[in-house]
């Protein structure tokens, strides 16, 4: 199956980028990966099922802006852009700082705070519900689902 | 109040060991005998000391920089040349660890029962009360007078702890009435022996024993400090449980000697007596010597008392006051 | 009044030996692994969802949300405990609140089964059930985001969610509350149903009805929806317990199983006739509770008292032993200890051990100022002394002029043997403090603890004692840096009251710290009446209402103020860090002028390198709070005291007064660790002192700290505090003694409260070091009791490194030199 291909080599790119330094390489990869995986993986996408949400990631420095749209069971990824109207807004240090948060098995929460290296500003649970596909797509990534 | 008061080098409180209950005990500067064990070296003297703990000290310097007669020399070690010193304190001020602490401090009488009350609470929950020590307590015998007078009128219990050389009848006039407990140390019964060990006769000492034994009754509390070689000898113990015999007492407390007076007399400056212990007894001799000394106090007060019976003498050492003994 | 029958009140010739039934189950309870329960959350949502009526009242709606599911709960009987009933569908179990803070769980369902520390079991179908079904109907719902929604995202609470102000504990319970259950076991709930009925014909008959009226028929009615799930829910475990009983070939069991569903067939539907009825027809009614309210700190009370009378009438009736007795007792308290919090990874940091706290109290006097010990309060001291659980939280309450000598000291004989449990009560500065709360005398008399320590009109009083947790650190910090906090950078937080420099007066400063901490309290409190108001909007508790005395008299849901006093509670964390560095700024600056100010911010900023002679200043020779220094006396006075009449000028949306408290949790750890160096020495990133304790290792004479302790004035603190105080060891008859006396003198000075672990440095290090051979030891943390092993580091380095006395001098133990690292100044 070349979907199957395709989700493949985009998943092993994930994982190597976990590693990246840059911080819109990560939050790219996972973006992208995260769209892919809703369009081609029917499980997965019934995380979206029916779900509007506004998500904007800004870095702390301003270099970085995007937004993550999820409509219509599909997830629009926007670059370079401040949206209207975010049900929440990710303010992060850099990637590794926004993965760290995201991903790590052991997330250093209170170190978090302490290098404030992610704020919020909105509605935290569609923080939660992010934080929960993007782990369960690491999981997948790394073959355990 | 008149002329300088007695300096006060330590207030314990929580005290367990001086008396019944949770106790204050008040640590006074000054003694007459100069015992080479005495774990209260900084007692010695009734003038203030200056005390330096080494451990403590992370040498900043600061005691160096403000000390008005150069007497310090900040090392390693710090030295403090103990001639110079006027022990103005300052050093004891600015140092910001207390490595440098001074000794003996002078608290007006209503200051100190103010320090005292606040434990009242644990006096009354305890049955404990006030333990005057030192040093010897009775040598600012006014001050100590007042202390225990206020300290009965507030209706507490009070002790205190002497060697015994003292001026009886000012003792009987200004301490005795006010005293709930009287801890009474004996060294030697041989006199050469207590000379050479504590510096002073002990003649006044043995007496005023004997007349406190009849004066102040069961509030009269014999202690014998077991100090290694020392007063610890079997001979030695033998003579003061026969003393204590025909005066009829059977409580007697026997005190472990506590090496802390070595740390101390570094800490103060002091020369170090060569022939000093440098722990208390192992646990079987200090068994063994106990009971040699119960034995002896039992057996000779019960064969005073059966020859009381076929004597005259009134004052032949009944053991009318034989409670309980103090092991 | 107490009656004392007991011929030994110590209960020495009863242990596990001859309580088989309590011995296993114990063991049990100490192995058991915990999963997660979805039970509630999916009955609760799909009813919500796909059942209720929407345009039924809200107070309706819910009930009968609450209804559906005790009604549906599964009737577990998974061992063989005397007692029916189960807290959750799974042995030991962590219930799901979706509406409360069960979403912050969201992201870690996929790894919450494997993590490291203290996992939380859930399979992957109840993954999947949260996932698609429960979470996304209350992405919008749950208290926090309805609040945010309503108020558009208020400054107070983005403050919150900073984590490192304060902690706006409403967005996760509405429960640390005591409720009546005498009534209900008296008289049975078919009773309460019907009083409720009775109400609602009353208005019923009035024809028109005001908005008022109206609101209190809806109340009435929800209150018999939601009690007669209840009921339900107790049929359903007797039919399944018969059921159980004809399947059963164990004689024992078999009986046993008949037993509980005679019981069930008769409680808590109806008045509870024997002993056993009592305590299960309790448990029933506690297991209710938290189908409607978080299962954190639902305290049954004084336990001693309300079982009592039947406890009375069945021994006289020869119907039981009392060895059946610490049975039942037994049973309960492993009950208790049936469930647990669901916590995420950063709730383990900053609350990890915790359990879910229901407190029980015993002893002290009655409503008429009588000796209440009886010898159900001695029964349930030995059986806390075999279990030695977690849960349930064991406070002791004693009236020094009233209670017998004999029974202090057998509560500290208990201490000593458990080395921790139970937590000491002075009835005389308790009472005066809630009567000063406008308390009747009578009410007051019978208080209970909440939780970890706060004070109740148990059953009467509406108190929700966590509704803040602020960190007065924070205030500090704030007034240090003219309104910012080093944590969160150059951002103005706080109102600009002057920089360090500016200051020429301590008085200046003081003044300055003042108006951050009202600032800081003011949205504290701004947050938690918004929440309260969506508490009020979306989860009324018809059910802990109908188990109050009050609501049903008022017509009028506990929420809304319909108990008979209400308070909120707001507790603190790091007084004592706050009042030594206020100390060590007025003495070391200002007084002794060691520095100047902003030397003393700069050595800070340093973490004091190179500033070893300053350092060792501010820890050696600055005044600290655990002494008597008359400047450390003035400013821990003056700090409470200036919090008690902030607080107390607030009335918050159910009609009460704000009372401040000093219980830390484990958030002193937690806080300790996202904060800088302070003006008393201690260094960057620490722990910070926990409840109304001083600082580790700053006092090191024993009667001088009871003495500052206990002379606090107890109204002040209206809310409760947790003074820790440690013993390296009780060894023998003596120290008990002296331990005990110690206790009573810290009492007669005016000591609100105390608790201890008896243990000694190396005990602890050594437990840290070597989890695997202290399985089952149990601390005292700053309220409530945990295993040691189930704290994070920082939590147990605090518990290492708190003052340790030794009885036998009343001083401070020498810390280990090897381990000095650990201590806060060091």
């Amino acid at each position: 199956m070349p979907d199957d291909l395709i989700l493949k080599s985009a998943m092993k790119n994930f994982l190597d980028g976990l590693t990246s330094e840059v911080a819109e390489d990560v939050l790219q990869l996972l973006l992208s990966l995260m769209a892919a995986v809703l369009e081609f993986n029917p499980g997965f996408r019934k995380n979206i099922a029916g779900f509007n949400g506004r998500y904007q990631f800004k870095s702390k420095d301003g270099h970085i802006t995007m937004a993550a749209l999820f409509k219509d069971n599909r997830l629009e990824v926007v670059r370079d852009k401040d949206i209207p109207d975010p049900d929440i807004t990710i303010l992060f240090k850099d990637g590794k700082a926004l993965m760290g948060y995201l991903l790590s098995p052991k997330p250093d929460i209170l170190g978090s705070i302490l290098h404030q290296e992610v704020s919020l500003d909105g509605n935290l649970n569609y923080l939660y519900k992010f934080a929960f596909m993007s782990k369960r797509l690491q999981l997948m990534a790394e073959g355990a689902f | 109040m008149q002329g300088p008061l007695p300096l006060v080098f330590d207030i314990h409180r929580f005290a367990l060991d001086d008396g019944p209950g949770i106790r204050t005990t008040v640590f006074l500067k000054g003694c007459p005998l100069s015992c080479s064990w005495c774990h209260n070296p900084e007692s010695m003297s009734v003038e203030p000391e200056i005390a330096f703990y080494p451990d403590r000290c992370i040498r900043c310097g600061s005691c160096r920089d403000i000390c008005p007669e150069l007497a310090i020399t900040d090392g390693p070690p710090l030295q403090i040349d103990r001639l110079r010193c006027t022990t103005c304190g300052r050093c004891a001020d600015i140092c910001p660890t207390t490595a440098l602490r001074m000794m003996g401090k002078e608290y007006p009488v209503d200051d100190l029962l103010e320090i005292i009350l606040r434990d009242r609470h644990f006096f009354e929950a305890s049955g404990g009360g006030v333990t005057f020590s030192g040093g010897e307590p009775t040598l600012g015998i006014n001050y100590l007078s007042r202390l225990l007078a206020a300290l009965k009128a507030e209706g507490l219990h009070t002790a205190i702890q002497t060697c015994g050389l003292f001026d009886y009848d000012r003792f009987a006039r200004k301490i005795l009435p006010f005293a709930d407990l009287i801890m009474f140390d004996i060294k030697f019964i041989a006199a050469a022996e207590h000379r050479k060990y504590t510096g002073r006769d002990n003649e006044s000492i043995l007496k005023n024993f004997k007349l406190l034994a009849s004066d102040a009754g069961s509030r009269l509390l014999p202690r014998i400090p077991l100090v290694p070689g020392k007063t610890a000898t079997p001979w030695n113990l033998m003579e003061i449980a026969s003393f204590l015999a025909d005066l009829g007492i059977l409580r007697c407390d026997l005190l472990p000697y506590n090496p802390a007076g070595i740390a101390k007399r570094l800490a103060a400056g002091l020369k170090l007596p060569t022939d000093l212990p440098d722990a208390p007894l192992g646990v079987e001799e200090e068994d063994d010597l106990r009971n040699l000394f119960f034995n002896a106090l039992h057996s000779l007060s019960k064969s005073r008392l059966d020859a009381g019976k076929y004597s005259d003498d009134p004052q032949g050492g009944l053991p009318c006051r034989s409670t309980s003994i103090m092991q | 009044m107490g009656t004392i029958t007991l011929t030994d009140i110590r209960l020495a010739d009863q242990d596990l030996n001859n309580l088989p039934l309590l011995k296993s189950l114990r063991q049990k309870s100490l192995s058991a692994k915990t999963e997660v329960c979805i039970e509630r959350a999916h009955y609760i949502t799909t009813f919500l969802r796909d059942m209720a009526v929407r345009d039924e009242p809200m107070e309706i709606r819910y009930a009968r949300a609450v209804n559906h599911f005790l009604s549906n709960k599964i009737p577990l009987f998974p061992d063989d405990s005397l007692l029916a009933g189960t807290t959750t569908s799974k042995p030991f179990g962590a219930p799901v609140y979706p509406e409360l803070t069960g979403l912050t769980i969201w992201p870690e369902l996929d790894t919450m089964s494997t993590r490291e520390k203290n996992p939380q079991f859930i399979s992957r179908e109840d993954t999947d059930v949260l996932n698609f079904d429960v979470f996304p109907y209350w992405m919008e719902k749950n208290i926090l985001e309805a609040t945010r929604a309503r108020e558009g995202n208020p400054p107070c609470m983005k403050l919150f969610e900073r984590i490192v102000f304060f902690i706006a504990s409403k967005a996760g319970t509405i429960s640390h509350t005591v409720p009546c259950y005498a009534i209900a076991l008296e008289s049975g709930l078919e009773w309460l149903i019907a009083e409720a009925a009775r109400h609602e014909e009353e208005l019923m008959g009035k024809g028109s009805l005001s908005q008022d009226e109206s609101h209190q028929l809806d109340f009435y009615r929800g209150i018999q929806i939601a009690l007669g799930g209840i009921v339900a829910y107790a049929a359903r475990l007797s039919a399944k317990a018969l059921e159980l009983a004809a399947q059963e070939t164990d004689p024992a069991r078999r009986k046993n199983l008949a037993a509980m569903a005679s019981v069930c067939a008769q409680v808590p539907a109806r008045p509870a006739r024997t002993f056993r009825e009592a305590i299960n027809g309790l448990w029933i009614l506690q297991i209710a509770i938290h189908a409607e309210s978080i299962n954190m700190a639902i305290s049954p009370g004084r336990l001693d008292q309300i079982l009592f009378p039947w406890y009375q009438r069945d021994i006289a009736d020869g119907v039981l032993t009392i060895q059946e007795a610490m049975e039942l007792v037994g049973c309960l308290w492993l009950k208790l200890n049936d469930n647990t919090n669901l916590v995420p990874e950063t709730g383990e940091e900053l609350f990890g051990g915790a359990g879910t706290v229901p407190a029980v109290t015993l002893g002290g006097i009655n409503e008429n100022a009588e000796d209440a010990v009886n010898d159900l309060t001695y029964i349930m001291l030995r059986v806390t002394e075999l279990l030695k659980t977690r849960d349930p939280s064991m406070n002791a309450r004693y009236h020094p002029e009233i209670n017998s000598d004999r029974y202090r000291d057998r509560v500290a004989e208990v201490i000593a043997s458990t080395k921790s449990v139970p937590a000491f009560y002075n009835d005389i500065a308790a009472i005066k403090t809630l009567e000063n709360q406008g308390i009747a005398t009578k009410d007051a008399r019978d208080y209970a603890i909440i939780g970890c320590v706060e004070l109740s009109a148990s059953g009467r009083s509406y108190d929700a004692s966590s509704s803040i947790m602020l960190n007065l650190v924070s205030a500090l910090e704030l007034a240090l840096y003219n309104g910012t906090r080093p944590i969160t950078g150059d951002e103005q937080i706080g109102p600009a009251t002057g920089t360090a420099a500016s200051f020429a007066t301590f008085e200046q400063f003081w003044v300055a710290f003042k108006t951050q901490l009202r600032w800081l309290i003011g949205e504290a409190v701004q947050l938690n009446e918004m929440m309260g108001r969506t508490h009020q909007g979306f989860l009324p508790t018809p059910l802990l209402s109908a188990l109050f005395e009050g609501p049903m008299e008022n017509g009028q849901d506990l929420i809304f103020g319909g108990a008979r006093y209400n308070s909120s509670g707001a507790t603190h964390i790091g007084f004592a860090d706050t009042v030594d560095s206020l100390n060590a700024i007025e003495k070391g600056v200002f007084i002794d002028r060691r520095c100047t100010f902003p030397e003393l911010l700069a050595a800070m900023k340093r973490d004091f390198e190179g500033d070893a002679a300053l350092h060792a200043y501010l820890v050696n020779r600055a005044p600290k709070y655990g002494s008597e220094d008359p400047i450390a006396v003035k400013n821990s006075h003056n700090l409470l005291q200036f919090l008690y009449q902030t607080y107390q000028g607030y009335t918050n949306y159910r009609g009460g007064r704000y009372r401040p408290a000093y219980w830390t949790m484990t958030n002193h750890a937690g806080q300790g660790k996202l904060s800088g160096a302070l003006p008393n020495g201690r260094k960057a990133y620490r722990i910070f002192a926990s409840g109304i304790t001083p600082v580790s290792q700053a006092a090191s004479e024993l009667a001088p700290c009871l003495n500052a302790v206990g002379g606090i004035n107890p109204l002040h603190i209206p809310g409760g505090e947790a003074f820790n105080l440690k013993y390296s060891a009780i060894k023998d008859k003596d120290d008990l003694q002296k331990f005990s006396q110690a206790i009573e003198s810290y009492f007669r000075t005016g000591g609100l409260h105390i608790q201890f672990n008896i243990m000694s440095y190396e005990m602890l290090i050594d437990a840290k070091a070597h989890p695997e051979n202290y399985p089952e030891l149990l601390v005292r943390v700053s309220g409530y009791s945990a295993y040691f092993k189930d704290l994070n580091d920082a939590m147990k380095d605090e518990i290492i490194t708190r003052t340790a006395y030794d009885l036998k001098t009343g001083r401070s133990v020498p810390f280990p030199v090897q381990q000095t690292g650990m201590l806060p100044s060091t």
